[in-house]
C-alpha cells in the first residue's frame, strides 16, 4: 500500500511539472531580445490573460493560511480583506489608464520612472526603487515560507520546510528567466483557475464535514461565541477606528504597487484595463469560502488553540479525512496561489533593480547590445531576489510581517505624489520630498514605536502629514515650468489609441 | 469632430464621472464606520451568513455592477 503522503506529493509534484511546462511553452522567438519585450510584453496583455496574472499576484498563500488564520482566531476583523479586495482597484479606473498613456508616450516601464520624471529627480527613483525593493523581498519570502509549510504538513514532515520551498520556487525562477511576463501570463491562467476551485471545495468540504452547512455553522458560533462575528471580535481585537481605518489605508495604498503599474503599461488597451477592474471585486469571492473555513475553526479549536492560527485551513483539511488525491490538488492550489505571486514579486523586484537603480543612475547609452545586457541584468536579478528571499525563508524570522507591514505603509505613502503628478500642476520636486520622507517617518514611527493615535492606522497618519506637506511646500517653493508639469496633466488625458508609440526610447531620459 | 460633438462628449464623460464617483462614495462609506456600524450585527441571518458577513458579500457585488456600469456608460455607442 502506498502511504498517503507519497500520493499527495506524486500529484503535487506532477502538478508542478505541468506548470514548468506552460511557463516554458509561453516562450516565443522575440522573448528577450529587448528589455521592454521582456517586462512589459511588448505592452499588448489581452484581457483574459491580464485577468489572471492580477488575480494571481493578489492571492498569495496569505489568502490561504493568514486569511482564515484571521478569522479563526478573530473573528469578524478578517472580514476587511474582503471589504478591501472589493474597494482597492477602484481609483485605478482613472489612475491606470492614465499610467497606460504616458507609458506609451514616454517609453516608462516602471512606477519609479514616472514619479521621478515628473519632479526631475534621479534620487527619487532610487528611493522609490529600495522601498519597493524592501516591500517585495519580505512578501516574497512570506511566499516561499508559506510553500514550505504547505509541503511539510500535507506530507507530514516527509517533505521537509527546505525543501518544499525550494523546488516550488526553482521552478518560478526558471519560468520567469526563460519567458518573462508571458510566462507567468499563461501560468497564472492554470493558477488562477484551480485556486478558485480549491477554494471553494474546501470551503464547502470543511464546514459541511464539521457542522453540516455554512448556515448550521454559524448558528452554532451565534449560539456560542457571538462576540466572533461583529466587530470589534474576538477579545476586542479590532476597534471600528481601527477597522474602518485598515480598509481605508488598503484600499488607498493597494494601486501603489509598483507591479501594478508594470501591468498596465503591459496593456493594450484602456478597456483591457477597466474590464480587469469590472472582474477584480468578484475575487472577494474566492475568499469567502476561506473565511467559512477560518470561522469553523473557532469553536473546533475553541479548547485547544492552535499555536499558530494560521494554520487553521491545513489542520481542518487534514482532520477531516478527506483522500489523499484530494489533498494533493487542494495543496497544488494553494502553492500556485503562493508560487503565483511570487512569480509577479520576483520579476517586479528585477525590473525596478534594473531600470530604476542601473539605468537611471549610471545613465548608459542606448544601444541594442545595452538591450540585450538589460535583459540579462533583470534575469541574474530574478535569481538573485528569489536566493535572497529563500535564505530569509529558511531563517524564518516572525519579524517578518513586521516588516512587511512596514513597507506596505511606505508604499502607501506614494498616492499624494501619483495624483499631484497627473492633477495637481503646482507640486514641486522639494514639496514631493517633503511629503514623502515626513509620511514615510510619521507611518514608522506610528508603526514600531508608538500606539497609533486613537487606533487610527500609522499609514493614514503618515498620509495625512504627507500631504499636508507635499502641498504646504510645493506652495512654499517655486513652481517647476508649465511646459514639463503640463506634460503630464495634459498628455495622461489623451486616449490610448491615439497616442504615437515613441520611435525609440532613450534609456534613461523619459 | 467638430467643436460641438466634442463639447457635448466633455458633457458627458463629466456627467459619468459625477454620478458614478457618488455611487462609489456611497460603496466606500458602506464598508467603514460610521455606516458599517449599522450593519455590525448577526441577525437578520442571510443566507446561512451573520448580517456583518453578508454585509460585506453584498457590496462586493455592488461594487461589481456599478464598474459594469460605468463601463458600459463610458463606451456606450462606440464600436469595438
Amino acid at each position: 500500500m502506498v502511504p498517503d503522503w507519497v500520493i499527495v506529493s506524486g500529484i503535487t509534484f506532477s502538478y508542478l511539472l505541468f506548470v514548468l511546462y506552460v511557463g516554458l511553452r509561453a516562450r516565443t522567438r522575440e522573448t528577450g531580445s529587448t528589455l521592454e519585450q521582456y517586462v512589459a510584453h511588448g505592452r499588448s496583455l489581452g484581457l483574459f490573460i491580464l485577468f489572471f496574472i492580477m488575480g494571481a499576484e493578489i492571492f498569495s498563500a496569505f489568502a490561504f493560511l493568514g486569511g482564515p488564520g484571521w478569522a479563526y482566531s478573530q473573528g469578524a476583523p478578517g472580514l476587511y480583506i474582503i471589504g478591501y479586495l472589493a474597494l482597492g482597484l477602484l481609483p485605478w479606473w482613472v489612475i491606470g489608464p492614465k499610467t497606460a498613456r504616458l507609458g506609451k508616450k514616454y517609453g516608462y516601464l516602471t512606477q519609479a520612472e514616472l514619479i521621478s520624471d515628473r519632479f526631475k529627480s534621479k534620487a527619487l527613483s532610487a528611493i522609490i526603487a529600495l522601498v519597493s525593493i524592501g516591500a517585495f523581498v519580505p512578501y516574497l519570502t512570506i511566499q516561499i515560507t508559506g510553500a514550505g509549510f504547505l509541503f511539510e504538513a500535507a506530507t507530514e514532515g516527509n517533505i521537509p520546510f527546505w525543501l518544499g520551498g525550494f523546488v516550488a520556487f526553482l521552478i518560478v525562477t526558471i519560468y520567469v528567466v526563460a519567458s518573462g511576463l508571458r510566462g507567468i501570463g499563461w501560468t497564472a491562467v492554470i493558477q488562477g483557475m484551480l485556486m478558485v476551485i480549491v477554494a471553494w471545495v474546501i470551503g464547502i468540504a470543511i464546514t459541511r464535514e464539521f457542522y453540516g452547512g455554512v448556515g448550521e455553522m454559524f448558528g452554532r458560533i451565534a449560539a456560542e461565541a457571538p462576540e466572533y462575528l461583529t466587530i470589534p471580535g474576538h477579545e476586542g481585537a479590532m476597534s471600528p477606528v481601527a477597522f474602518s481605518t485598515a480598509v481605508l489605508v488598503s484600499a488607498l495604498g493597494f494601486i501603489m504597487w509598483p507591479h501594478l503599474f508594470n501591468k498596465a503599461y503591459g496593456a493594450n488597451s484602456e478597456k483591457t484595463i477597466k474590464k480587469t477592474i469590472i472582474i477584480y471585486p468578484l475575487y472577494g469571492y474566492l475568499l469567502v469560502p476561506l473565511m467559512f473555513v477560518g470561522f469553523a475553526g473557532v469553536l473546533i479549536f475553541r479548547d485547544e488553540p492552535l499555536a499558530n492560527p494560521d494554520s487553521v485551513l491545513l489542520e481542518l483539511v487534514m482532520m477531516s479525512g478527506i483522500s489523499p488525491w484530494l489533498v494533493g490538488v487542494l495543496l497544488s492550489g494553494a502553492l500556485a496561489a503562493a508560487m503565483s505571486t511570487g512569480a509577479n514579486l520576483a520579476h517586479t523586484a528585477a525590473s525596478i533593480v534594473v531600470r530604476d537603480i542601473y539605468v537611471r543612475l549610471f545613465d548608459p547609452p542606448a544601444s541594442a547590445t545595452l538591450e540585450r545586457r538589460l535583459v540579462w541584468l533583470t534575469r541574474v536579478f530574478v535569481v538573485l531576489i528569489s536566493l535572497t528571499s529563500f535564505v530569509l525563508a529558511l531563517f524564518n524570522p516572525a519579524t517578518l510581517v513586521a516588516l512587511l507591514l512596514g513597507a506596505y505603509g511606505a508604499i502607501v505613502q506614494l498616492l499624494p505624489l501619483v495624483v499631484a503628478l497627473f492633477f495637481w500642476r503646482r507640486a514641486t520636486t522639494a514639496g514631493a520630498y517633503a511629503g514623502l520622507i515626513s509620511g514615510t517617518l510619521v507611518m514608522l514611527y506610528y508603526s514600531f514605536l508608538a500606539p497609533p493615535l486613537f487606533d487610527i492606522h500609522a499609514g493614514i497618519l503618515g498620509l495625512m502629514v504627507n500631504t499636508a506637506l507635499l502641498v504646504g511646500v510645493s506652495l512654499a517653493t517655486r513652481p517647476m515650468e508649465k511646459e514639463h508639469v503640463d506634460r503630464f496633466v495634459e498628455d495622461s488625458k489623451v486616449p490610448l489609441q491615439k497616442i504615437e508609440r515613441r520611435a525609440s526610447r532613450p534609456a534613461g531620459a523619459g | 469632430m467638430n467643436n460641438g460633438h466634442g463639447e457635448r462628449r466633455r458633457g458627458r464623460t463629466r456627467r459619468i464621472a459625477y454620478v458614478m464617483g457618488a455611487y462609489f462614495l456611497i460603496c466606500t462609506l458602506a464598508l467603514i464606520w460610521p455606516v458599517a456600524g449599522l450593519a455590525n450585527r448577526i441577525e437578520p441571518v442571510v443566507f446561512g451568513m451573520p448580517f456583518f458577513f453578508f454585509w460585506h458579500v453584498l457590496w462586493v457585488f455592488m461594487v461589481f455592477v456599478g464598474c459594469l456600469v460605468t463601463y458600459l456608460w463610458e463606451y456606450a455607442g462606440e464600436d469595438e
